[in-house]
């Protein structure tokens, strides 16, 4: 499917939600469904039913953030950076609570990051941090995606300070595998001190691909 | 002379007696002529026959000509035919003289064939008649001719022969006598599934006698089973006699099952109904279980199912199947 075809896909989806009337159930029962597909590791399905649950809760803003944020992680591990980009527009567009835009915004850096345009990515997390404002579940996701910038622009000490801020963070659902993620972005930092300066620079575009 | 002869009674009837003399000589002398020439067939009634020869090779005039054994007559002359001849040229024409007497004993069919009286006699022409219906010849007839395998083609044929068995001969003895031969090698084999099957043999004998002693054991066991089964056979029968007592019960315990079946059916008659009042109790159940979720306190402590969003992880990225 071709970009401008996707969008134009979530766009009519969201328009024809818009025409109909919200359903609370069954944007419940197609976001759980969706999260199971993911985890199953079924791309295809997860993304209809994403898809399918943006059309029915177009008119409840949190619960269309919801939808296309994971929808934008859908489109991610599928390798669609773009469409994922649209989803998380979608977020940003709407009235969703600040620490749901924090999020998207988080995710973009994330994206930028990986397509090894730094300037962006940089933009987009502080954005994020701005959004988040130390009480939104992603905190600790938004601060490693920092650290993980900084440590590609070749600030090693300010990835560690970043990541010890993580670590920092009570512990907690949402924090638990952030705070694993801080202490390997220390370990990196770390060993990027260590180095002599011409191999201080760690490829910037290197964890673009994630292996799990 | 005369003074003699007056005196001499011994030269008395000279004149007669030297007469007598010379013609009892000449008589002796032509005798002996007409003997020649009758032994010649000289006053004999001869008739002449013709064959046709590829070749003149052991014929010659004067040759005998046999019937049955018995000499008839000669080869009066054997000439190579030319072009024009009226016969193929380049065949050879005999031509015998044949006793007329006999003349009648050889018919249209016979033929001439050469051969050797013995087997290193003179060669002869053997007349051999054919079949006794066709008429007999006529004076100047031709013969079929066929030349009878003598001594030297006898001993080419069987040279012939026997050429290509010396020639196996040879080739076997040359085989017998390598050592990597295939007779050899069959012998070396034989030799040494010989010496094989001996040993097999020996085996044979072990396993036979471990067999005796295994099917001697298995009697025993067979005996002590059987002794088993006797014992068996007789608690049976004392169990079979218990059995009959306990039929002999069966109508009394059929009865009782009958009415336990009855009133079995009756009760599951009931079934359906209960089953759908079940579902309505597990409805009713459900709608109270919700609106206790719904009231104080329970609501405080059964958390409501909530949409969410997949968490962002800070190591996000595409997806890489693992192999």
């Amino acid at each position: 499917m071709g970009r401008s075809s996707r969008f134009a896909s979530v766009f009519l989806l969201v328009l024809g939600g818009c025409a109909s009337a919200p359903s609370p159930k069954e944007s419940l029962s197609l976001n759980q469904a969706g999260a199971e597909a993911y985890r199953r590791g079924d791309l295809a399905a997860a993304r209809d039913t994403f898809e399918k649950a943006i059309q029915v809760s177009s008119k409840d803003s949190e619960s269309l953030a919801l939808n296309a944020l994971s929808l934008a992680r859908v489109e991610q591990a599928a390798g669609n950076a773009e469409a994922a980009q649209r989803a998380l527009e979608l977020v940003l567009g709407s009235a969703a609570a600040p620490g749901l835009r924090a999020e998207a915004a988080g995710r973009k850096a994330l994206l930028y990051f990986s397509a090894g345009e730094l300037k962006q990515a940089v933009d987009w997390q502080s954005r994020a941090q701005a959004l988040c404002a130390g009480t939104c579940r992603a905190q600790a996701a938004i601060l490693n995606i920092g650290a993980r910038i900084a440590l590609a622009g070749g600030q090693a000490a300010a990835a560690a300070q970043l990541a010890e801020r993580v670590l920092r963070l009570p512990p907690s659902d949402d924090t638990r595998a952030e705070q694993a993620n801080a202490q390997r972005i220390l370990a990196e930092a770390a060993a990027a001190a260590a180095r002599p300066p011409r191999f201080a620079q760690p490829a910037v575009g290197a964890p673009r691909e994630e292996v799990r | 002379m005369t003074a003699f002869a007056e005196h001499d009674s011994r030269f008395e009837g000279l004149e007669r007696k030297t007469g007598l003399f010379l013609a009892l000589a000449a008589a002796l002398v032509i005798g002996g002529f007409a003997a020649a020439l009758v032994r010649q067939g000289m006053f004999t009634q001869t008739t002449h026959l013709h064959f046709f020869a590829n070749s003149a090779q052991g014929m010659a005039k004067g040759m005998a000509v046999q019937l049955f054994g018995f000499k008839v007559g000669a080869v009066d002359a054997v000439s190579l035919e030319t072009l024009g001849s009226g016969a193929p040229a380049g065949s050879v024409r005999v031509r015998v003289q044949i006793e007329r007497e006999y003349l009648r004993l050889i018919n249209q069919g016979s033929t001439a064939r050469i051969g050797k009286e013995g087997l290193i006699g003179a060669s002869v022409i053997e007349i051999v008649p054919g079949s006794a219906t066709s008429r007999p010849v006529a004076e100047n007839d031709v013969l079929k001719f066929e030349r009878a395998a003598d001594f030297s083609s006898m001993a080419e044929e069987l040279s012939t022969q026997l050429r290509p068995i010396l020639a196996d001969l040879k080739s076997l003895t040359e085989s017998v006598n390598r050592p990597d031969g295939d007779i050899r090698m069959t012998l070396r084999n034989s030799r040494q599934a010989t010496a094989e099957l001996a040993s097999a043999a020996r085996e044979w004998g072990k396993l036979a006698s471990n067999a005796d002693r295994g099917i001697a054991g298995v009697l025993a066991k067979a005996d002590q089973a059987v002794e088993k089964i006797d014992t068996t056979f007789a608690k049976a029968t004392a169990t079979v006699e218990k059995l009959d007592t306990s039929l002999a019960r069966m109508p009394d315990l059929m009865l009782k099952l009958e009415r336990t079946l009855s009133n079995v059916e009756a009760a599951s008659a009931d079934l359906p109904q209960t089953m759908r009042d079940a579902r309505v109790v597990a409805r009713d159940s459900r709608t109270m279980l919700d609106g206790a979720k719904g009231s104080w306190p329970f609501n405080s402590m059964v958390a409501e199912p909530r949409e969410q969003a997949l968490p962002l992880d800070s190591f996000d990225g595409p997806l890489k199947p693992v192999r």
